[in-house]
């Protein structure tokens, strides 16, 4: 028999276990916003606010591809003839595609509330499956990299680099004459490229503003954090991290 | 299952070390052991002698600072990744949300070739020696026993020919650390190269044909404390009393 014992939509349901949780919170939470939206009469914010806040917070609960180091957990896989570089690139490609297929589900839930209320998502490329699943595979890449890392707390990580992002912004924002190597090499382009993400879903759709550039240094970026990933899975597997025995 | 010869494991003048925040603290400072296939060899030594920073150094998931060890002719990482190896380790926490079938399951995927998959899993389930509803249980309503157990059965898959086995009978009653002794025994007559580090000394006794004490950062063998060689396994205890 050829079959794996633990085909592929077991190996989800185990990737998603350690988040039950979180995803029921997570959804019981976001029903209830929409739901006070709805209410309220701001339908509109439904999409404008909690479609992308939505789907970033699924992509960072979920990110955390590494933080089995953390436990020692990984020795179950590594002590076996397997390369571990290749053995979680495998794990972070079966999970960023869960992650993209749930924050599909959120944005068809939100979009079946659209069209109850009969509202138009054309101008919005935020709310639609390409801008998710870009937004998502893109917070997976940045999660891998940062967890193969940091072992202790990879979604921790995670959002705080989001705040550091943020506080780079700000810091750019409130001194227009700090030195432009920094604004423009340092924090823009180590920044999450939302502009580009945005670009590459209209260039996706064929709208407007869209241009397959975007799309490049979208690959480029996640690429980048990708490969980070792969190197820090190496370190991790030469220095005991791995194996619960970090130094 | 797994292939290759049965490897020897030898290590010199190992050197690990751990960074703490301005210093580095180091545990290994000149160890050296070797282990023969076809035999159990333990390591005894205190709590934070450095027994586990030993094997991990063995199993290649610690680079040493300095030093060699050779498994099987090969790097101790280039050995696992391989042929793979048996480790089962001091703190056996399984992943957060899994039962032990789901375990075991994917051990078995990841070590044994398609073909043999249902039959090494059948054997794995009875090397745990738990009840199907024990294996059905998630990780968080295992009991410490139940989850060594579950790791034990996860080193044994495709039964590895270096078996690496860090306080194998902590939290086991005894049933369950007989019936590890008798895999650890089944796996020497295999020919398996079998490593061990206990604070029973008991079992040391009953199963190492060899023992290193690891005090200081440096292993000894043993029978080499004394000159004539004639410290028998009744004088074990008071031994390691004295070396530890």
């Amino acid at each position: 028999m050829s079959r794996r014992l633990v085909p592929f939509p077991t190996r989800i349901a185990l990737a998603l276990s350690p988040h039950r949780r979180a995803l029921w919170t997570f959804f019981a939470v976001m029903g209830a916003l929409v739901g006070l939206y709805w209410y309220g009469g701001r339908v509109e914010e439904v999409f404008t606010v909690l479609a992308p806040v939505g789907t970033v917070v699924l992509a960072v609960l979920l990110a955390d591809v590494c933080a089995d180091f953390r436990r020692g957990h990984a020795v179950f896989w590594t002590q076996r003839a397997v390369s571990p570089v290749t053995f979680y690139l495998a794990r972070f490609a079966e999970t960023a595609a869960v992650g993209a297929g749930l924050a599909m589900l959120w944005i068809g839930a939100l979009s079946g509330v659209a069209v109850l209320a009969g509202w138009s998502l054309e101008s919005h490329p935020m709310l639609t499956a390409p801008w998710a699943v870009a937004v998502v595979l893109t917070i997976f890449a940045v999660g891998f990299g940062l967890s193969a890392w940091l072992p202790g707390g990879a979604r921790t990580a995670v959002i705080a680099f989001g705040a550091i992002s943020l506080a780079g912004a700000l810091l750019a924002e409130l001194r227009p004459g700090l030195e432009e190597w920094f604004a423009t090499r340092v924090v823009l382009e180590t920044l999450f490229p939302l502009a580009d993400l945005n670009a590459t879903a209209r260039w996706v759709r064929g709208g407007d503003g869209g241009s397959p550039g975007a799309l490049l240094r979208t690959v480029i970026y996640a690429g980048a954090w990708t490969a980070l990933g792969a190197l820090g899975v190496r370190r991790a597997a030469l220095s005991g991290r791995m194996a619960g025995a970090g130094r | 299952m797994t292939s290759g010869v049965s490897p020897g494991v030898r290590a010199d003048g190992l050197v690990v070390s751990y960074r703490a925040l301005f210093r580095r603290a180091a545990v290994l400072r000149g160890a050296g052991m070797t282990a023969k296939p076809g035999e159990i060899t333990a390591v005894v030594g205190r709590n934070g002698a450095g027994k586990t920073t030993l094997f991990l150094s063995l199993l290649g998931f610690l680079r040493p600072d300095a030093g060699a060890c050779v498994v099987g002719g090969l790097s101790p990482g280039a050995y696992r990744r391989a042929h793979g190896a048996g480790y089962l380790p001091e703190t056996a926490s399984l992943p957060r949300g899994w039962t032990g079938r789901d375990l075991l399951a994917r051990s078995v995927d990841l070590a044994v070739a398609p073909e043999e998959r249902e039959a090494e899993f059948r054997r794995a389930v009875i090397r745990t020696g738990l009840d199907g509803a024990s294996l059905a249980k998630r990780e968080s309503k295992c009991s410490m026993g139940t989850r060594r157990r579950i790791a034990f059965g996860c080193a044994l898959v495709g039964d590895p020919k270096l078996l690496v086995l860090d306080e194998p009978f902590a939290g086991l009653d005894l049933p369950a650390c007989k019936a590890v002794r008798q895999e650890m025994r089944a796996a020497r007559d295999r020919g398996a190269t079998v490593l061990f580090a206990s604070h029973r000394v008991a079992e040391v006794e009953r199963l190492a044909d060899c023992v290193f004490v690891l005090a200081g950062g440096v292993t000894e063998r043993l029978d080499a404390l004394d000159p004539e060689g004639s410290v028998g396994w009744r004088d074990v205890e008071a031994e390691l009393e004295r070396r530890i």
